[in-house]
C-alpha cells in the first residue's frame, strides 16, 4: 500500500536528512564540500557492499546486518561523542556520522526495494509512495536546516545541544538491534504510548527520527536512552563551560 | 540567512511540498478508511438482500440492493425491494425506476435462461461517491489556511532584514551619520548597506570638514588680530604722546573695525561651541532667576549707558537643569540683543515662570522688532533682519541668535518670537523642560 511505503522510505530517509542537516550546521565552512563528500562516501559504501548482503545476513547466525547496523550505530555514537566535545564543529567525525547512517539508511532502502522485505508493493503505488516520502523527508530537511540556523544565530550552544536526542536516538536503535538477534533479552514494554502518538504516524517517524521515539519502550531501552541522555549532557557542559573560560 | 531569494524559495517549497504531501496521505488514509467502509456496508447489504428470503421476520432495510432472479421469464427469487415483475431490461448497465426510485441496474443472462438482476438506489449511490470524494477534498482545504499561515510567517521573516534596514532609516536624526548595522545581512542588502553606509561617511566627513573649518579660521585669526588690537593700542597711545590729532577719526573706526571683527571670531568659535553635535553638556540644577539677575548685573553699565529701565518679573525662584555656560550665554545673547536694539531709554523686561512641565523665560524689548514674516529667518546663521545695511547700524554678525537655538535644542526645549507686549518690540519665549 502507497502508505506504507510512504513510512517505510520516511522511517529510512529521515533520520539521516536530520543528522546531515545536523552536521551541516556544525561545519563553519566548506558545507557543499561536506555534502558531496558525505553522499559520495555513503553511496560507494552502500554500492560496494550490496553484492555481498546476502553473504552478510547469513553471518552470525542471520543476525550479520543486525550486528553491522550495530556497528553502525556505536561509531555514529562515538562520532557524536567527539563533536559535543570537540572545539569546533570538526569535519571527519561528521563524515563518520553521515557515512554510517547513510549506510544503515542505504542498504535498508536496497533491500525494500529489491526483496520481499518490508512487504512493499512494487507497483505505481511504491514509486509514488517513494517520491513522497522523498519530497517529505527532504522538505523537513530543509525546514530544520534553517530553524537550526535561527538557533545557531541566537544561541550557538543550542546547536550542540541538539547532538544529545541524536546520540540517545543511536542508543536506542543499537539497542533494539541487539535485543532482536538476541544479544540482549528483550523486556515488557513500560507504557504504550501509541495512542498519543502513534509510530506509524507522521509524528511518530519523525519523532522516532530525531531521538528515538519509542511508543512501548522496555527497560533496557529506556535505561540506555536515559544515560546516554544525563551523561553526554554532563559532558557536553563540562566541554562547554571549559571552553567560555578559556574564551573559546 | 544569506539570500533572502534562495531563503524564500527553499523553505517556501519546502513548506508547500510538506503540507500538500502531508495532505495527499491524509486524504488517502482517509478515502481508504471510507472506502473500507463502504465495501463492509456492500457486503452487508448483499447479505440483508438475500437473506430475506429466509428470514421473513428480518425489517426492510431503508436502503439496499434490489435481487432478482428468473429463468425463462419466470420469477425464481426476489428481494424485498425488487419489483415483482420480470422485466426485459437491457444486458448490463442501465438506469430504471421502480418502488418509486430511481436505480442503477445490473442485468446479466446466462445460455441456460437464467437471469440475474442487481439494483442500488441511485441516490445511495451518489451519497457514497459523494461521501468518498469529501473524505478526500477535506484535508488539502484544510491545509490550505495552514500554507496560507505559513507563507505570512516565512514572508515577514524573510524581509525582517529589509525591515530592520527601513526602522533604523527612520528612526535615525537629521545629525546621525554613523553607519547602519544590521543583525543579518543578506546577499540582496549587502550592495544598498554598503552603499548608503559609504554616503553616510562621506556627509559624515563633509560635516565634519565644513564644522571645523569655520572655527579652525576663526582660531587662526584670533592671534593676528590680538597682535593687530595691542599694535593699534600702541600706535594710539603713541599719537596721543607725540600731540597728533585724528580729525576724521580713522583710528578710532579702525579700533571698532578690530572690535567688531574680534566679536564675530568670538561668536563663530561660540556657535561651533555650543552646536549639540560638539556641545558636551555638564547639566546640573540651576537658578535660572539668580542667574539672570547676574547677566543683567553684566550687562549692566551698557543698560545705564543707554538709560534702559529693566524688570525681572515672576517667580522667585526657577530651577532648570541646565548646562551652566550655555544657559548663561542664551541669556547673555538675548538680553544683548534687547540692549542693542532697544533705543536710549527704552524698556527691557525679563519674565521667568513655569508652565506645566517647563520653565519659560520671555524677555521683550521696546525696540523695533522683526517683522513676523522674518520670524524663521532670524535662526539662521549670518543672517541680519535687514541685511548687511541694517537700519538701526547696529553691529552684529547674525550669529547669536542661531547660538541661542543651538543652545535651546541642546537642551530639549523650544524658541519662539512674537511682538512684545509693548508699543513696540519684540518678544523671546525660551522653554526648557523641567
Amino acid at each position: 500500500m502507497l502508505i506504507n511505503t510512504v513510512l517505510l522510505v520516511t522511517r529510512e530517509l529521515l533520520p539521516l536528512l536530520l543528522l546531515l542537516v545536523l552536521m551541516l550546521q556544525l561545519q563553519s565552512a566548506q558545507k557543499s564540500r561536506f555534502l558531496l563528500l558525505s553522499v559520495l562516501l555513503s553511496t560507494a559504501l552502500v554500492l560496494l557492499l550490496a553484492p555481498w548482503l546476502a553473504l552478510l545476513t547469513q553471518l552470525a547466525e542471520g543476525n550479520g546486518l543486525e550486528l553491522l547496523f550495530v556497528a553502525c550505530y556505536g561509531v555514529s555514537l562515538l562520532a557524536l561523542i567527539i563533536l559535543l566535545t570537540a572545539k569546533a564543529g570538526p569535519f571527519s567525525p561528521a563524515l563518520v556520522v553521515i557515512t554510517a547512517q547513510g549506510l544503515i539508511c542505504g542498504i535498508n532502502l536496497l533491500l525494500y526495494s529489491f526483496t520481499g522485505i518490508g512487504n512493499v508493493d512494487k507497483g505505481d503505488s511504491y514509486w509514488l509512495g517513494t517520491l513522497l516520502a522523498l519530497g517529505i523527508g527532504l522538505s523537513i530537511a530543509v525546514l530544520w536546516f534553517h530553524l537550526l540556523d535561527e538557533l545557531k544565530r541566537r544561541t550557538p550552544a543550542l546547536l550542540l545541544l541538539m547532538l544529545l536526542p541524536a546520540c540517545a536516538r543511536q542508543t536506542i536503535e543499537a539497542l533494539a538491534l541487539l535485543q532482536q538477534t538476541g544479544w540482549l533479552p528483550g523486556g515488557q514494554a513500560l507504557w504504550d504510548s501509541g495512542v498519543v502518538v502513534s509510530e506509524q504516524s507522521e509524528a511518530g517517524v519523525f519523532l522516532q527520527a530525531w531521538f528515538g521515539y519509542e511508543a512501548t519502550p522496555d527497560l533496557i531501552q529506556l535505561t540506555g536512552w536515559l544515560l546516554t541522555l544525563i551523561l553526554l549532557s554532563a559532558l557536553g557542559y563540562r566541554c562547554y563551560i571549559r571552553r567560555v573560560k578559556n574564551g573559546l | 540567512m544569506t539570500s533572502v531569494r534562495r531563503y524564500l524559495i527553499s523553505v517556501l517549497i519546502a513548506v508547500l511540498v510538506l503540507t500538500s504531501f502531508l495532505a495527499a496521505l491524509q486524504s488517502y488514509r482517509l478515502s481508504a478508511e471510507r472506502a473500507r467502509e463502504l465495501f463492509d456496508q456492500d457486503l452487508q447489504l448483499i447479505a440483508g438482500a438475500i437473506w430475506q428470503q429466509y428470514d421473513v421476520n428480518m425489517p426492510q432495510p431503508a436502503q439496499g440492493l434490489a435481487v432478482q432472479l428468473s429463468r425463462h421469464g419466470e420469477l425464481k427469487y426476489r428481494s424485498e425491494l425488487a419489483p415483482q415483475a420480470v422485466n426485459s431490461w437491457a444486458q448490463g448497465y442501465s438506469e430504471q425506476n421502480f418502488a418509486g426510485k430511481r436505480w442503477r441496474v445490473f442485468v446479466q443472462s446466462g445460455n441456460n435462461g437464467w437471469q440475474i438482476m442487481v439494483a442500488q438506489p441511485l441516490q445511495q449511490r451518489l451519497q457514497l461517491a459523494d461521501e468518498l470524494i469529501t473524505a478526500s477534498i477535506y484535508p488539502v482545504v484544510l491545509s490550505l489556511p495552514v500554507q496560507a499561515l505559513l507563507i505570512w510567517l516565512i514572508v515577514s521573516r524573510a524581509l525582517s532584514p529589509l525591515r530592520s534596514l527601513s526602522a533604523q532609516l527612520a528612526s535615525r536624526k537629521a545629525n546621525e551619520l554613523s553607519p547602519v548595522t544590521l543583525e543579518q545581512v543578506p546577499e540582496e542588502l549587502k550592495q544598498v548597506l554598503q552603499s548608503t553606509n559609504q554616503l553616510f561617511e562621506r556627509l559624515s566627513a563633509t560635516f565634519a570638514r565644513e564644522k571645523r573649518f569655520a572655527s579652525d579660521v576663526a582660531h587662526e585669526l584670533r592671534t593676528p588680530l590680538s597682535v593687530l588690537e595691542i599694535n593699534l593700542h600702541n600706535a594710539l597711545t603713541r599719537w596721543q604722546q607725540q600731540g597728533l590729532s585724528d580729525h576724521d577719526e580713522t583710528m578710532l573706526a579702525l579700533q571698532q573695525g578690530v572690535e567688531r571683527m574680534r566679536q564675530l571670531i568670538e561668536q563663530i568659535m561660540l556657535l561651533n561651541r555650543t552646536h549639540p553635535d560638539n556641545f558636551q553638556a555638564k547639566t546640573r540644577l540651576l537658578d535660572w532667576v539668580a542667574l539672570c539677575r547676574q547677566v543683567v548685573s553684566e550687562w549692566f553699565s551698557q543698560l545705564e549707558q543707554k538709560q534702559h529701565s529693566i524688570s525681572i518679573e515672576g517667580d522667585e525662584h526657577l530651577m532648570v537643569k541646565a548646562d551652566d555656560f550655555a544657559l548663561r550665554l542664551l541669556v547673555s545673547n538675548l538680553l544683548g540683543n534687547a540692549i542693542k536694539y532697544t533705543p536710549a531709554g527704552g524698556q527691557i523686561r525679563l519674565t521667568l515662570h513655569t508652565s506645566r512641565d517647563k520653565a519659560v523665560l520671555a524677555i521683550e524689548d521696546s525696540g523695533p522688532g522683526i517683522p513676523p514674516q522674518e520670524y524663521p529667518q532670524v535662526f539662521n546663521r549670518f543672517y541680519r533682519v535687514g541685511g548687511d545695511r541694517h537700519q538701526f547700524a547696529v553691529p552684529g554678525a547674525g550669529l547669536g541668535l542661531a547660538i541661542v537655538k543651538d543652545i535651546v535644542s541642546l537642551h530639549n526645549g523650544s524658541i519662539y518670537l512674537a511682538p512684545a507686549g509693548f508699543a513696540s518690540g519684540l518678544k523671546v519665549t525660551v522653554e526648557l523642560p523641567l
